[in-house]
């Protein structure tokens, strides 16, 4: 009786073990899988662009791969631009990241929205109101945005920015910085979640930001 | 939006390389209902919800209004009521609140996301000054004004959303409704547009007198059709 006991514990110990190391297996499939799914190592690239007039912003680049290969276009332009069908900007100043070469899916890979249902669902855009004073510091959300995706850090950073006497945005600069960034294997932007406190009323974030971490029950 | 139609029109995949939509795509392949009877169309009243009803009343004098029209210069046309079909596609509100694609304008529930071509115009600043002033109907959601521009992630890749849903719905008027639910393809529509701008895409100027008809073979017994001969 003893020893029956034994053994047929050591069969389930057994059985344990296997469905274990099959677990691993499946899971080290799995992990390969998305790795597989890698994007192409971006050259690093910072280039700043002086926009003397936001009305008329018209700021256009690429972003290669390290073997000079276009992999992204990354174009900004104010509210009512024409000249991309694929695009309905908005806000004072609205930046977007399409794919070269690819049939694009989402209307803008800085969209942090798996689910994004608007052209406007992402950090990309800028309100006048978000580039000044205290506004202009939050981190992420101000004068500075990065975005972490497809293998690569992407960061805009507006500054010298100028207003009229009433508020509105007239003329910034622009600097467009990249790097790689292995970690980033998202398709579209990581999440950034709104800040909870110290952020000042006028800074409008929960108007002019989706507040992601709201959004995650309502799909 | 990020909406149970959102998941619907973008959730399943079907075919090679597109994102079919599920419920979003009831209809596709069929023709607009405009196409065989007389495109003037009135919603049947007993079928409005109880949000639907002020601007149900509202539509006799606007119906009114736009027979006059045609007897004012152009400058000084009131706004007129057009009727016609289209795709209702739903939405939860997740995103009311928010500042959206009419600059200036904070989306709230009970207003509406449009295409701007569909308008006549090319982008949503240029509804702006319209955006106001559009109100209306379809199926059985009704919306006070438009707030946004419906864009986003896109059924067919390759192709922008806002094109996309005008292939999968050719001949219809595509409104997204904060809050309301999916109201289907060829969805009847009733829509107040203000002076310059013309009727949107899937819709003809209403005129009033056209008795009412069953709408045989519509899931929404909202329909209202009178055959010219």
């Amino acid at each position: 009786m003893g020893w029956n006991w034994t053994r047929s514990k050591i069969r389930a110990l057994e059985a344990w073990a296997c469905i274990t190391l099959m677990s691993s297996a499946f899971g080290l499939v799995g992990s390969s899988r998305l790795w597989a799914q890698s994007y192409p190592v971006v050259r690093p690239l910072q280039r700043t662009f002086m926009v003397p007039d936001v009305s008329k912003a018209n700021v256009s680049l690429d972003i290669d791969s390290v073997r000079g290969a276009p992999l992204y276009h990354l174009q900004c332009h104010p509210a009512g631009y024409t000249g991309d069908p694929d695009f309905d900007y908005s806000g004072d100043f609205e930046c977007r990241l399409s794919l070269i070469g690819q049939p694009n899916t989402y209307s803008t890979l800085l969209t942090e929205d798996a689910h994004q249902s608007r052209d406007w669902e992402s950090r990309g855009r800028f309100f006048a109101a978000d580039l000044r004073g205290a506004c202009a510091r939050i981190p992420e959300f101000g004068a500075t945005r990065s975005f972490k995706l497809r293998g690569m850090n992407l960061t805009l950073r507006i500054t010298d920015q100028k207003f009229t006497e009433s508020g509105k945005l007239t003329s910034l600069g622009l600097t467009v910085r990249v790097r790689p960034n292995p970690r980033a294997q998202r398709p579209i932007a990581e999440v950034v979640p709104l800040p909870k406190t110290g952020v000042p009323a006028e800074c409008k974030l929960r108007q002019y930001f989706v507040n992601y971490s709201a959004l995650a029950g309502k799909h | 939006m990020l909406a149970a139609a959102k998941e619907e029109t973008f959730s399943a995949l079907s075919g090679p390389g597109v994102l079919f939509p599920l419920a979003a795509c009831e209809g596709v392949g069929k023709k607009p209902r405009q196409g065989f009877g007389r495109k003037n169309v009135a919603l049947h009243r007993g079928s409005a919800l109880p949000n639907s009803r002020t601007a149900l009343r509202d539509r006799g004098s606007l119906a009114r209004n736009s027979r006059r029209m045609s007897l004012l210069p152009q400058a000084q046309a009131p706004a007129q009521t057009c009727t016609g079909f289209g795709r209702g596609l739903g939405n939860t509100g997740a995103l009311a609140g928010n500042q959206g694609g009419i600059p200036g304008v904070t989306v709230e529930l009970g207003t509406a996301a449009v295409i701007p071509s569909q308008f006549g115009v090319p982008t949503g600043a240029a509804l702006g000054p319209y955006a106001p002033n559009i109100s209306g109907i379809i199926g059985t959601a009704s919306f006070s004004s438009v707030s946004d521009v419906i864009g986003g992630k896109s059924p067919i890749p390759g192709v922008n959303v806002r094109t996309a849903l005008q292939q999968l719905f050719p001949g219809q008027l595509i409104l997204e409704i904060y809050g309301a639910g999916d109201q289907g393809a060829n969805a009847p529509v009733s829509i107040n547009v203000p002076a310059g701008l013309g009727c949107p895409a899937g819709t003809s100027p209403a005129v009033l007198g056209d008795p009412v008809l069953p709408s045989p073979g519509s899931p929404i017994p909202a329909v209202a059709r009178r055959i010219r001969w």
